[in-house]
């Protein structure tokens, strides 16, 4: 469960030229929750995901993700989080382009602190799972876009995390595959994952069983 | 071992500039060992003979030293055709005044057909020649052998006389030879390519025209076993050989240096000179002091000329390591994050440039280490005067470790800088 108290964010922090991006939010989302948030461009929705993620710090409040209080945490201990709690996908995919599928998809296991001996087979039931299995050995630089956003999902997913956070996931596909992407969103959420989805789509926020929205750093929803 | 994975991965995606930088690596590492082994290989030869050259004296040149056409009438009785060293020595020490001493090294011929020595023949010597050094030359010898040590200057608890022998013999460590001078143990092998340490077959008009003849270096010559250069040879000490005897020689044919005491008169030196000069051609201005600084000098030049090679090598492989990494951090940047957000720490980036760094210089290393051993190989080091050891291996490791320490400086300021939430962004 992902509880957020009177969390604030300042970039630039204590210098003259920082910038308040979130102010004091409170959130909590239950597992196995889906939920969209929606807002304009500079709102502050990827900045609450990133700290969700782990990504990112702020300067206030307190972020509890199952029961840890996350500002306490060393870098190590957040990129375990980061590895092994959390699923990132992004807009632009977030692919080593030069890597095969295979190769990116196992990208998580080689940073795992119990790293499975056959990470091959991790990575293919991964693959498997997003239907793209036969891809496995082709370069992502030859993939469609579609193809790419499945091959982000199969790593995010490869250690088998409990949350996947999703950066506008359809921002740059067309209807037909965005439909299929969140097909596969919505397959996650029925295993048990919580699903956190940003984007600018209303048929997408529509199909989250719930949504919020962030507005100059505030939830308004 | 997932850094190296990793790095492999990602040098996959700049395998052309990997591989000049890898070519350029292993240059330089051919280039400094190769200046190091030249340098090496001249101290060497010179380290047994430092002492007596840094005594006052001066060199009664040895190719002038002609016995055969030798005008003194008083010494010609001990200049036969294989003169007795011993005699011409003790001869002209009891006819110069003063504090003079005569240093002269010898050498002891044997012929193949003699006896059950001819096993250490192979096809090509007809003779086997002993170099017969100085206790304090044969004490400081480190032309580097192949195996075993240096004999001992005196015979050892059994009697045998311990000799070291080049290669191109038959014999091996701790064989023991009945010889007319005595039994003989093999204690020691030399290198197949290395220098004769006395010269006793030096000849005007063979000399190398490039060298300064005041130099050590004209009274050795380089040896080498697969070539036809000279026979076969051995060292052994002097003193410790019966008298000449039936089936051997112990000639003085060899540098002969006079050395004089700090308290020579001008006299003494002046009158020591003129009978000197009887007997062969002394080189007034070639004192051993002289020769001593031609021989440094000469070493020393071997520095200067190639330092401007190296410093400019070093120069060329630094910018192409620390460009190759800096760019490589920078271009990859994006990869990193992307790592970062799969549980990559930024220290684990670090960890992924130094191996990608590693992997350049352990594949470079081995390239220079194949270039090396393909030198040795076709005998390039005989011709270069080339001795290779322990030496290289510490200075290898001490140029990939300055090279490692100095390309992992910028990326490592590069990526501690970045914020992966930016690239995030960016992207």
């Amino acid at each position: 469960m992902i509880e957020i108290k009177k969390l604030t964010k300042t970039y630039n922090y204590k210098k003259s030229n920082a910038f308040t991006a979130l102010t004091d939010i409170s959130l909590t989302i239950d597992d196995g929750e889906m939920l969209a948030i929606i807002g304009k461009s500079g709102a502050g929705k990827s900045t609450l995901l990133h700290i969700i993620g782990c990504i990112d710090t702020f300067e206030k409040g307190e972020y509890t993700l199952d029961g840890v209080s996350i500002h306490k945490l060393s870098d190590k201990q957040l990129a375990q989080i980061r590895n092994e709690k959390v699923g990132i996908v992004t807009q632009d995919f977030a692919l080593v382009e030069e890597y095969t599928v295979l190769e990116n998809v196992k990208i998580p296991l080689y940073f795992a602190k119990h790293r499975k001996w056959n990470t091959n087979a991790a990575a293919l039931a991964a693959l498997e799972k997003v239907g793209i299995k036969e891809l496995a050995k082709k370069p992502v630089n030859k993939l469609s876009g579609g193809q790419k956003q499945r091959v982000a999902i199969a790593r995010a997913i490869v250690n088998d995390p409990s949350f996947i956070l999703a950066d506008e996931p359809t921002g740059a596909l067309d209807t037909k595959t965005s439909t299929e992407i969140m097909e596969l969103f919505h397959s996650l959420n029925d295993e048990g994952k919580t699903v956190i989805i940003i984007t600018h789509d209303p048929t997408v926020a529509e199909s989250c069983k719930q949504k919020i929205e962030i507005s100059d750093g505030k939830i308004v929803l | 071992m997932k850094y190296i994975q990793l790095a492999l991965g990602l040098m996959r995606q700049r395998w052309l500039f990997n591989l000049i930088v890898i070519i350029e690596i292993a240059s330089l590492l051919i280039l400094t060992n190769t200046m190091y082994s030249t340098v090496r290989s001249k101290q060497m030869i010179y380290e047994p003979y430092k002492d007596i050259l840094r005594e006052n004296g001066i060199v009664v040149d040895a190719a002038s030293l002609d016995f055969m056409e030798c005008s003194n009438e008083e010494i010609a009785p001990f200049l036969q055709v294989y003169p007795d060293k011993k005699s011409v020595i003790s001869f002209l020490e009891n006819r110069l005044t003063g504090d003079v001493k005569i240093h002269c090294s010898d050498s002891l011929t044997f012929w193949k057909q003699i006896g059950p020595l001819s096993v250490m023949y192979r096809d090509k010597g007809n003779t086997l020649t002993y170099y017969l050094l100085e206790p304090n030359v044969l004490s400081k010898m480190c032309l580097p052998l192949s195996c075993g040590r240096y004999p001992k200057e005196t015979k050892n608890d059994n009697g045998e006389i311990e000799i070291v022998v080049s290669g191109g013999t038959d014999a091996s460590l701790n064989n023991v030879y009945d010889t007319p001078a005595g039994k003989m143990r093999v204690v020691g092998i030399l290198t197949d390519s290395t220098y004769k340490p006395v010269n006793s077959e030096i000849d005007r008009n063979n000399m190398d025209p490039g060298i300064d003849r005041d130099s050590i270096f004209n009274f050795v010559l380089p040896f080498d076993s697969h070539t036809n250069l000279g026979g076969p040879f051995a060292i052994a000490a002097k003193d410790i050989f019966p008298e000449n005897s039936d089936g051997y020689n112990i000639m003085a044919n060899s540098v002969w240096f006079v050395s004089y005491g700090d308290n020579i008169s001008e006299k003494d030196f002046a009158a020591n000179t003129e009978y000197l000069n009887t007997v062969g051609t002394v080189q007034y201005g070639q004192t051993l002091n002289t020769m001593a600084q031609e021989t440094e000098r000469q070493i020393n030049d071997i520095y200067y000329r190639m330092m401007p090679i190296i410093i400019t090598a070093v120069i060329i492989v630094l910018s192409g390591l620390i460009g190759s990494a800096a760019i490589g951090a920078l271009r990859q940047t994006r990869t990193f994050c992307i790592f970062f957000i799969c549980g990559c720490r930024k220290k684990d980036s670090l960890y992924i440039i130094g191996a990608e760094t590693a992997i350049t210089i352990i594949i470079a290393s081995a390239l220079a280490a194949t270039g090396i051993a393909v030198m040795r190989i076709m005998n390039f080091e005989y011709l270069i005067g080339l001795s290779f050891g322990f030496g290289n291996i510490l200075l290898s490791v001490l140029v990939v470790a300055i090279l490692f320490t100095l390309s992992m400086i910028i990326p490592f300021g590069m990526l501690r800088s970045a914020s992966p939430v930016l690239s995030i962004k960016e992207n």
